[in-house]
């Protein structure tokens, strides 16, 4: 969980752009951010070039629909680049 | 390295949507190099309706002039309102994306500032020349592409929406700045002195409909819709405050002012494609 919170920098940017991420990889940073109180205050998600697919994507719309309401995110990176 | 690999389900594009328009702060979203092909992009804009999303990119997603009829539905529609961007490129659009854009623009479209068409293979023996004109608003074609009547007709477009968000933006603000002194009442504690003197301001003597209606006076050129004033006016007498940490850009889309409302009762005297005569 602490790791997951440094992932965070001062400007609320979350960078994880080609780290080969999969789907449980995601699911387990989301869930780390969330305990910590972090997911809320990210303002610039880059996931790009990373490995999940679909199920990443799915993931990712259920978050936002349970979170998003509360969340600052301003930009999100999601090109397979 | 493997890749995001994001496919054209149509299932999931439509729900990641719908996670999109609920975030409220959202206003970029990066899609590009992903195949989602006509049927996943038409998925996903069926669903969008984000009231924050200002730029979107969806360049070689695999498009081809089969999904223009939903692009064109979603940017003429209301859910794209703040939408001031969109790329476009490296998909087969052909000639039809760039006439798609124009009619877009010439229908309906305010809101749009910039799109980038670069490499879709548009046809040039389509088109015949004429010169260009510089302008702050961005559309990004290629270089052959330049000095076509269209392209000189969209960018005209661009330019008419951007001052009309400008012009909205700027008469919400000056709205705002008379709706406190005449509708916000401070509570006083006078003294005996004061209770005998005249109004300093007699204006707020009068009933807050007239008041009101003294403010709606302030739009004679019709930048705001109805709806837009009704929302600043109930934000200025309700004397909430955004904040010194809150941006003006927040401001704006609390009362809907962010963008020129296009449905409202004088939007029709806009419907130009020259700049110039919004600005005179």
């Amino acid at each position: 969980m602490g790791r997951t919170q440094n992932l965070i920098g001062p400007t609320g940017e979350l960078n994880l752009e080609h780290n080969d991420l999969s789907t449980p990889d995601l699911a387990a940073i989301i869930d780390g951010l969330n305990e910590c109180g972090f997911l809320t205050s990210i303002s610039i998600l880059n996931v790009a070039g990373n490995a999940f697919g679909d199920p990443g994507l799915e993931l990712l719309a259920q978050t936002f629909l349970q979170h998003g309401n509360n969340m600052q995110l301003e930009k999100l990176c999601l090109q397979n680049v | 390295m493997l890749k995001n690999n994001i496919s054209d389900n149509e299932t999931i594009l439509r729900n990641f949507a719908l996670g999109v328009n609920n975030l409220p702060r959202l206003r970029r979203v990066y899609l590009s190099s992903n195949i989602l092909r006509d049927n996943g992009v038409s998925a996903l804009l069926s669903v969008l309706n984000s009231r924050s999303l200002q730029r979107i990119q969806l360049s070689m997603t695999g498009l081809t002039p089969t999904c223009l009829v939903n692009l064109e539905e979603y940017l003429m529609s209301e859910r794209s309102r703040p939408l001031q961007s969109i790329r476009l490129n490296a998909n087969l659009l052909g000639s039809e994306g760039l006439e798609s854009m124009v009619k877009i623009l010439k229908q309906m479209n305010t809101s749009l500032e910039e799109i980038e068409l670069f490499s879709v293979g548009v046809d040039i023996a389509r088109f015949s020349a004429e010169v260009s004109k510089r302008s702050s608003t961005e559309l990004t074609v290629d270089a052959h592409l330049l000095h076509t009547p269209q392209y000189f007709l969209v960018r005209r477009m661009l330019d008419r929406n951007q001052i009309l968000r400008r012009r909205t933006a700027s008469n919400a603000a000056q709205l705002l700045l008379a709706s406190r002194v005449l509708l916000l009442r401070v509570r006083e504690v006078k003294t005996d002195d004061q209770l005998d003197s005249p109004l300093l301001f007699p204006l707020l003597e009068l009933p807050y409909e007239l008041r009101e209606n003294i403010l709606r006076m302030l739009n004679p050129l019709g930048f705001l819709s109805d709806s837009q004033q009704s929302k600043i006016l109930a934000y200025a007498a309700a004397g909430e405050s955004a904040g010194w940490a809150v941006e003006y850009i927040r401001w704006l889309e609390l009362v809907d002012c962010h963008r020129f409302d296009w449905h409202h009762q004088y939007a029709s005297s806009f419907r130009t494609t020259d700049p110039k005569e919004i600005e005179n």
